[in-house]
């Protein structure tokens, strides 16, 4: 049965001749784990807030949506409330009250459902998602995956046919990411719930979902089973950025130009055997001299900390415990590590936000260390981001930098206006009117799209060219593999293991790259994708 | 512990009432001393001894400052004891100004206590009963205050470093910009509240609290205690004069069971807390 069938649809925001969505025309069956994806700003969200009517923006629509045989716009208030699940991207603003038990009773209170049953169905949720030992807690002392958890539950309180969820883990790191997606899986899985999803890292439920659809410019261009998707979208444009943003495996076997037969590779084990039974591999590796792109030739050492214990309050636990660190000039250096491990902390007391108890920090002499907080928004104050560009001393650079940047004609906007991308250029852009030595990134690719990753990799290259020693934390280590000239990794509050990234990820058993994965056993140190597509090439197939 | 905050908010917050009205209403020496006794008690079982002590003592000064006072800017009564300026400084002046202070320190305490035991989810379903809205805006200050000020001291360790001109104007411009994401939330709030059927018709307020047989039979001694209480008042068999001179009116029966009724009523959260505390230690030492 189709839950949703649309026809049509157009929609354009007021005051705009760009239509935000073009004539999209989609039927979505119950049952449906329906994966939407798109570069930010081709119309992801404006789609999935056309299907539920609270949130639908004002502007013109063309087009109908039918739900479960019912225009959509003649569903009562109080039926689009129960039958439509939405989830939004920052857990924070959707969190409506104090208490975890009375964000969970919030969507029950407001449909006036009768005391016994609120108490049921709030206690049957927190059960479900893992949330009883924190149900009498303030929401404020939740963590971030535990808040999207709650807003989700919240939501599933009322039993909603259909769950729409607008990016929700972007703000989540990596292993409440999954917490939260399994769940999603549980949900379609066991009750059946149709699910509509957009994300920007969907490597996790591209194999799940059983369709994906992907927006170009407010327009379906592809929708499709996900094994077939790559066909269609090759169909549209050969070069199509969302093709680099494909789990792996699919990657290496879009590259690879592989006719679409039978097995299409959508997850790491399907992508193992891919490898094992198409290609010769005997070549185990490719010649390390070549791959070394950036050498430091001179270490100077930059910045290095010994001994340094940190903890935040007196009879706290150590989150630093006897802490080491050496940072060399112009070099870009990653630290990695699980939540809490303590990676915000130790550049913060790099920087000089935090000061340690005990250790010493040793600086080289005219150092301008720069930090570059999780949230970027909060460097920025001002009206449009040009006034917050002339507060820096080095008024007359705000034309050249910005020229480097490309975000000339983001200047006179507000900060709250650019996208997760644009903020996080142009708060990198703020950062290097003071001429800094040293930048420091904390979590510079939360919430952005695999594009602006991309770009943000080129520019932070581009830094090192200029002299501009980086350090970066991030849990992304697809990333960290790229960028980064040297790794570490932090756990229980000092660095475990330290190598050059690319030994680093070779070297690790879990805590790697994708394409590391998938290629373990087969090639030594393939941590990139490129470096698999080589060695395929290389190697050459079995029966040719 | 804390047992007594298990009874239900309306008996609880009736409960207080009543101590209340009684201490700040009758000006009897003897209605608060009982007060001040009880609310030490109950404040010394739900804190611990030396915490008790230790903030009794430091509102010691205040009470006797207000003793001072009253005498210094209220000339009534008989007995001067000396003269300022030929303003009188009288006997009766003194004692009421004692008692003044003894009244403000029983509020102060029993307060202490109401804040303990009364915690925001007891205010939400009280306020819930009267008005949903009223209860929900309550609650989403509470959820919203923190988070404002977290974010106001995230913006400004940054700014402190990058921001070169005035102090105040930065603090200006971080207090304007937390202002404008707190807008920018909201708005995203707004929309979590609609998406969960916010205003679309009549609501309930989802209190976890049953009224159970333990709130009834404390509701029903907490009522008839104070109408004990509140007959000696009422007809005035209870009252103290102060002016011109004290006159204390005699104890007859009414009176007695009154303040015997009024003692009872300020023991009993404490006493039932050290009640609870036993059964407790017993059936530890049980197993």
């Amino acid at each position: 049965m189709e839950v949703f069938n649309i026809k049509n649809l157009s929609f354009s925001y007021p005051k705009s001749s760009k239509k935000a969505l073009n004539n999209i025309s989609l039927t979505i069956e119950q049952g449906d784990f329906v994966l939407l994806c798109g570069k930010s700003g081709s119309g992801k969200s404006t789609f999935l807030k056309m299907l539920k009517p609270q949130l639908t923006p004002a502007g013109s629509i063309s087009g109908e949506i039918i739900f479960n045989r019912k225009n959509l716009i003649e569903l009562s208030k109080k039926e689009s409330a129960e039958k439509i699940g939405f989830v939004m991207q920052n857990p924070d603003s959707q969190i409506v009250t104090d208490k975890v038990y009375h964000e969970l009773s919030f969507a029950m209170e407001n449909l006036a459902y009768d005391r016994e049953k609120i108490r049921l169905k709030s206690g049957e949720m927190a059960s479900f998602f893992g949330l009883s030992n924190v149900f009498n807690n303030d929401t404020n002392s939740l963590s971030g995956g535990q808040k999207q958890l709650l807003n989700l539950a919240s939501v599933l309180t009322l039993q909603p046919e259909v769950l729409i969820l607008d990016e929700p883990t972007s703000q989540l790191d990596p292993l409440s990411a999954e917490n939260f997606l399994n769940i999603l899986k549980k949900l379609n899985r066991d009750f059946g719930i149709t699910v509509i999803i957009s994300e920007h890292n969907f490597e996790e439920i591209f194999d799940f979902a059983n369709k994906v659809a992907v927006l170009d410019n407010g327009k379906v261009c592809a929708y499709n089973t996900p094994d077939k998707i790559s066909v269609d979208l090759k169909n549209y444009d050969e070069n199509h950025p969302i093709l680099d943003a494909f789990p792996v495996s699919l990657r290496v076997y879009n590259i690879l130009n592989r006719n679409y037969c039978n097995n299409v590779p959508l997850n790491i084990n399907q992508g193992r055997k891919f490898l094992k039974e198409t290609f010769n591999n005997n070549i185990k590796k490719l010649d390390e001299e070549k791959k070394i792109t950036h050498v430091i030739k001179n270490k100077n050492v930059v910045i290095s900390l010994k001994n340094i214990y940190f903890r935040y309050e007196k009879n706290g636990n150590d989150i630093l415990k006897d802490f080491n660190l050496i940072v060399n000039k112009g070099e870009i250096y990653t630290l990695l590590g699980a939540n809490g491990s303590g990676k915000s902390t130790a550049v913060k007391i790099i920087s000089g936000i935090l000061k340690s108890y005990h250790g010493k920090i040793k600086l080289s002499k005219n150092e301008n260390i720069m930090y570059l907080p999780q949230n970027p928004l909060i460097l920025f104050v001002k009206e449009c981001v040009i006034n917050d560009f002339e507060l820096s001393d080095n008024r007359d650079k705000i034309g050249e930098i910005s020229k480097i940047f490309g975000i000339e004609h983001l200047l006179y906007n507000h900060p709250y206006d650019l996208s997760g991308g644009e903020i996080q250029k142009a708060a990198i852009a703020k950062l290097m009117l003071f001429s800094p030595s040293v930048m420091i990134l904390d979590e510079p690719t939360k919430g952005i799209d695999p594009f602006a990753k991309n770009e943000l990799k080129k520019i932070l290259k581009n830094l090192q060219k200029n002299g501009v020693t980086i350090i970066i934390v991030t849990h992304d280590t697809e990333f960290a593999c790229s960028v980064s000239d040297r790794c570490g990794l932090l756990f229980n509050g000092n660095i475990i293991s330290e190598n050059s990234s690319k030994e680093f990820f070779g070297n690790n058993g879990f805590y790697t790259t994708s394409a590391n994965k998938m290629s373990r056993g087969f090639y030594e140190n393939a941590v990139l994708i490129e470096d698999i597509i080589k060695l395929c090439n290389l190697n050459g197939e079995k029966n040719a | 512990m804390k047992a007594f905050s298990n009874f239900h908010p309306v008996v609880i917050f009736i409960y207080f009432i009543a101590v209340f009205s009684v201490s700040m209403f009758t000006q009897s020496p003897v209605y608060l001393l009982i007060s001040m006794t009880g609310s030490f008690l109950f404040l010394c079982v739900l804190n611990t001894v030396k915490i008790s002590i230790i903030s009794f003592l430091k509102y010691i000064p205040f009470s006797i400052l207000i003793m001072i006072l009253n005498p210094l800017f209220s000339h009534n009564g008989a007995t001067p004891l000396f003269f300022i300026n030929n303003n009188a400084f009288t006997f009766e002046t003194l004692i009421y100004g004692a008692i003044l202070g003894l009244m403000i320190l029983c509020v102060i305490f029993w307060f202490k206590s109401f804040n303990i035991i009364f915690n925001s989810e007891k205010i939400l379903f009280l306020f819930g009963k009267i008005s949903p809205k009223i209860s929900l805006i309550f609650s989403m200050a509470l959820h919203f205050i923190p988070n404002f000020s977290r974010y106001f001291n995230e913006v400004l360790a940054i700014q402190k470093k990058l921001y070169k001109k005035s102090k105040f104007k930065m603090y200006i411009s971080c207090f304007s910009a937390v202002v404008t994401h707190s807008l920018e939330t909201s708005v995203d709030t707004a929309d979590s509240m609609s998406a969960r059927g916010h205003s679309t018709g009549k609501v309930t307020n989802y209190g976890r609290f049953r009224f159970k047989t333990d709130d009834f039979i404390l509701l029903v001694s907490i009522l008839i205690l104070i109408i004990l209480t509140y007959i000696a008042i009422v007809t005035g068999a209870s009252k103290v004069s102060y002016y011109p001179v004290i006159i204390f009116s005699n104890l007859d029966l009414i009176t007695f069971i009154s303040y015997l009724a009024f003692a009872a009523l300020c023991f009993l959260p404490g006493m039932y807390e050290i009640k609870e505390d036993l059964k407790w230690k017993y059936s530890i030492s049980k197993i």
